[in-house]
């Protein structure tokens, strides 16, 4: 009895050890997402929003301006632009003046700021009455976009 | 036996949770007196196009043939560099480079105007640096990949800005890299930071390791932005390096891997700097945490020479004590301290925060140090601004 007491013990220690380090980067990303979602307490006729960054992921970014540029009269859309390195470069790019369409939020004080590995590329955010209910990102190995189409 | 076995678990649980932090503790904080002031002393407006923003990624000061100043700058959208009189803020020429084909670059990300018929642009998603003319002729491509698949573990990668430019000494190049990581501890004495390209024959050799005293003992550095290198050149011909975790400068030969001098180069307000508390071996550092330690601490950046007044100026970010998830890397505040040339404290100036001041875009004219200003009334991004500060007696 007394060895296997030992024994339940010295199992309790090494899975202690093993365990003592392990840590989610990623854990709490959802949670970011959603609180900055909340905070932001939009209208329930947003299905969908983009969080498109300046600076990041180039060709995932030039995705993203593409998508923009084709789904701008979708209504369902909310395009969020953050982090953007110059408004005046990205009209130019996409062909029209922003403060145009009302599906637009331009966050110049960059209050969208998600620290996760992830915010170099664009997100893709799916709502159920104005919360957050699923999101991906745009990136080499994922098509989040070509998902939306599908789904929308 | 079973005691043994106590020990020896007891030792596992610690060693597999250690990591180790470097401190740098700023031996003159508060002791260092003020002698000299940086004070603005005028203004300096650049008119520019429909196609082109401020805050360039790229900016190089350039004389021409009849000892003209000139302001040029990267523009990443159209692949161009644009060329302006200094002095008179007038457009001159702008060099178009096409995207592909034979004389084409993929994505434009520094350059070096030797004169108009020899200009090295880097190349960044190629990484190699093209030798071109000012009608968008490439000359030469000189690669900077290793032949082995891994090579980009063992060498440097370029994030090239106005200061922290592609620059010449001795008829070589001098490309200052970076590791975009942190440094194992096995590596240590191995990664050469510095590019040097022989301008004659394109011979590239690799110098200047990392101190071993920050950035070894596994310390956690998990970011580009922690593992900048800032050159300077001194009129003596040595480089000095400005990491952003040391007080300290380092000062070596252009052509050597270690650093014959290690000089204070302080700010007298600046605190002790710690490496990041997190064991990267053992899982990936939290994209929070790095950006949490970022804004926290107190870090150094440029390094600049001013060859009119024979002063450094070298730029410290100071941390955020109080910061939040939602704080802004432009939050903090920028200082800029000035040294003589024997590196001697003369004094220090807060400028103000990064939301006012691209301090990246900051270089010398005969005129003063010039950094770029962000002018918030200009919505419709029309100018590109410069204050220009020099030095005062207090």
């Amino acid at each position: 009895m007394k060895k296997l007491n030992r024994t339940i013990w010295i199992i309790i220690f090494t899975l202690f050890s093993l365990f003592a380090c392990k840590n989610s980067p990623e854990q709490g990303e959802k949670k970011l997402l959603a609180n900055y979602i909340e905070q932001m307490k939009l209208p329930e006729n947003y299905k969908w929003i983009i969080i498109l960054p300046g600076v990041g992921c180039h060709g995932c970014i030039e995705d993203g301006e593409y998508f923009m540029q084709q789904n701008i009269k979708n209504k369902d859309i909310l395009f969020i632009l953050t982090k953007i390195s110059s408004l005046k470069i990205l009209q130019q790019k996409i062909g029209f003046k922003v403060d145009k369409y009302t599906n637009i939020y331009v966050d110049k004080k960059n209050i969208i700021n998600i620290p996760i590995n992830n915010s170099i590329y664009p997100c893709v955010i799916k709502l159920e009455k104005g919360r957050l209910s699923s999101y991906s990102f745009q990136n080499p190995s994922n098509d989040a976009f070509r998902q939306l189409k599908q789904q929308n | 036996m079973y005691k043994l076995f106590y020990i020896i678990i007891i030792i596992i649980t610690f060693l597999s949770c250690s990591k180790s932090i470097v401190s740098n503790e700023n031996e003159q904080e508060g002791k260092l007196k003020s002698t000299q002031d940086l004070v603005l002393i005028c203004k300096k407006k650049i008119l520019i196009d429909d196609e082109t923003a401020p805050k360039s990624p790229y900016m190089q000061i350039y004389r021409d043939s009849l000892g003209k100043t000139m302001l040029t700058f990267l523009n990443a959208y159209n692949n161009s560099i644009y060329i302006f009189d200094y002095q008179s803020g007038t457009f001159i020429k702008k060099i178009s480079y096409k995207k592909e084909g034979p004389n084409g670059i993929l994505g434009m990300a520094g350059y070096y105007i030797k004169n108009l018929d020899s200009i090295y642009v880097y190349n960044r998603p190629l990484v190699e640096l093209d030798l071109t003319d000012n009608i968008g002729y490439i000359k030469n491509r000189i690669s900077l990949r290793g032949k082995d698949v891994k090579w980009a573990l063992s060498y440097p990668q370029y994030f090239f800005n106005t200061v922290c430019p592609i620059f010449e000494i001795n008829r070589h190049l001098i490309l200052t890299g970076l590791c975009p990581f942190s440094i194992d501890k096995s590596s240590i004495n191995k990664f050469l930071f510095t590019a040097c390209i022989d301008i004659e024959n394109n011979k590239l050799e690799y110098h200047h390791l990392y101190p071993s005293e920050i950035y070894g003992n596994n310390a956690n550095w998990e970011d580009p932005l922690f593992m900048q290198v800032f050159p300077a050149y001194s009129p003596s011909g040595d480089l000095i390096y400005s990491f952003p975790e040391s007080h300290k400068l380092y000062i070596s030969h252009w052509n050597e891997d270690i650093y014959y001098k290690t000089v204070y180069g302080g700010s007298n307000v600046a605190g002790t700097i710690r490496s990041i508390n997190w064991n990267y071996h053992s899982a990936r550092t939290p994209r929070e945490l790095i950006y949490n330690h970022y804004l926290q601490q107190d870090l150094y950046a440029a390094i600049l020479y001013d060859p009119w007044r024979k002063v450094y100026y070298r730029f410290m970010q100071k941390g955020i004590k109080d910061c939040t998830t939602h704080s802004q890397l432009t939050e903090k505040s920028i200082i800029v301290i000035l040294m003589n040339e024997q590196f001697n404290y003369l004094g220090e100036t807060l400028i103000g925060t990064g939301e006012k001041w691209n301090w990246e875009n900051s270089f010398v004219t005969k005129e003063g140090l010039n950094i770029e200003y962000i002018d918030s009334n200009d919505t419709a991004e029309a100018c590109m601004n410069f204050r220009i500060f020099s030095i005062k007696k207090i």
